[in-house]
């Protein structure tokens, strides 16, 4: 995680995450008052993160997998999206689905 | 996290999904391609509860053969900009107030030509939704701005290139006119967007570099002395334009502080006034013909004229 200062980037905090990251999509949440990040690995695990300015790390919001039993692997390719409105989001990850999960996070 | 639902999508196809802006209800636009090769645009509105999808407020057919990014505009512009290979179009639906009183819904076409090239990332750069930046295939970069009325409705599209930058696979823009271009195929640039062109007709001036090793398609170690003292890996790094050989060997990283010139300097050493001293106080210069002495007094180094002799 770099900040921009100075017209530069410097390096703020590292965090290592295991898996392949296919999607990454920052939100607002309605009474936030910073971003969560939606991180979507090559494996459908998914978390989102939101970060602790106080002590420079990243909290982890929520975690989970979302792999279906059956279904074929997209062909554009994984990815995440977001409604500009935050009502929900939604992950393009088989053919013919796209699977949406309605914000309470 | 509750359970996610998944929503069936009759489209054989798709090309790109994405989410619209300022829609009353959660809406994405599809890009799909039908089983003739023809690719259309249309709306869907995302239905959790039913588990379902229905019709959206409007949809397009027959888009460019080659269209292959949907890039959704914000409010209060709002619709959606179709990307293909030789044109890019403006699509949104409005709603006009006929003669008769009746509200009737209106399509917003607009579209225009641009030289041949495969578009894969875009970012937004005005809050209103009225400038993109566009990067290529090649690493060109471009942006479109959508012209449009008081009522925000998009009367055209105009076009210009800003200059290269390494091939994108990302581009995020952070703000005050700093683009940071994320490569997978040369380096990663921090890059600052000037509205004047320089000399060679670009806009970027590029601030700082993440150098990128990768993708290695073949590397030799190349051994400098038969010692086996400084061995150095050359790769063949990168791909298309940004390909390069690197050198890379192991080291320590230095980084300068200060330098200056001491001519006929022999040896240095640095003492401390006590053992138990956290930092020294003494540099001792050491000459063909003499010997110096320099102290650190109140964060200032200044010659000692003493007696040690």
């Amino acid at each position: 995680m770099y900040a921009v200062r100075n017209g530069n980037l410097e390096l703020v905090m590292e965090s290592p995450l295991f898996g392949k990251i296919k999607s990454l999509e920052y939100y607002r949440p309605s009474a936030a008052v910073t971003d969560s990040l939606f991180v979507l690995t090559d494996r459908k695990s998914f978390c989102v993160l939101g970060y602790d300015g106080q002590k420079n790390k990243l909290v982890t919001r929520a975690v989970g997998n979302v792999r279906d039993r059956a279904g074929r692997d997209i062909e554009i390719g994984q990815r995440g999206l977001i409604d500009p409105d935050f009502r929900m989001i939604g992950m393009m990850l088989y053919e013919g689905h796209l699977k949406v999960h309605e914000k309470h996070i | 996290m509750k359970e996610a639902v998944n929503i069936a999508l009759e489209e054989t196809r798709v090309i790109d999904i994405k989410f619209l802006h300022a829609c009353a209800r959660p809406t994405v636009c599809v890009l799909y391609q039908d089983n003739r090769g023809l690719r259309h645009v249309k709306t869907l509105h995302v239905e959790v509860r039913e588990k379902d999808s229905s019709p959206g407020p409007w949809s397009q057919s027959n888009v460019e053969y080659g269209a292959s990014l949907l890039i959704p505009v914000p409010a209060p512009i709002g619709g959606v900009l179709v990307v293909g290979a030789s044109s890019i179009t403006y699509i949104n639906q409005s709603t006009t107030i006929l003669p008769t009183g009746e509200a009737a819904p209106q399509m917003q076409i607009q579209a225009v030509e641009i030289a041949p090239t495969l578009i894969s990332n875009f970012a937004c750069i005005a809050e209103d939704g009225s400038r993109f930046l566009l990067a290529d295939h090649r690493g060109v970069l471009s942006v479109v701005v959508l012209r449009t009325n008081t009522n925000k409705e998009v009367l055209s599209l105009v076009i210009d290139t800003l200059g290269t930058t390494s091939i994108a696979e990302n581009l995020t823009y952070l703000g005050d006119g700093l683009l940071y271009v994320g490569s997978i195929f040369g380096d990663s640039q921090l890059i600052r967007l000037h509205s004047q062109k320089d000399a060679d007709g670009s806009n970027i001036e590029v601030l700082a570099v993440h150098p990128n090793i990768g993708p290695i398609r073949d590397m030799c170690l190349v051994d400098n002395d038969k010692q086996g003292g400084q061995r150095q890996l050359v790769t063949c790094s990168g791909a298309y334009k940004d390909g390069s050989l690197r050198v890379i060997r192991s080291g320590i990283g230095l980084q300068e502080q200060a330098s200056l010139e001491v001519g006929g300097i022999k040896g240095l050493w640095s003492l401390r006034t006590h053992e138990r001293d956290a930092f020294d106080k003494y540099l001792v210069q050491s000459f063909l013909g003499e010997t110096r002495i320099l102290a650190i007094e109140n964060e200032e180094m200044g010659e000692v004229k003493k007696d040690f002799f």
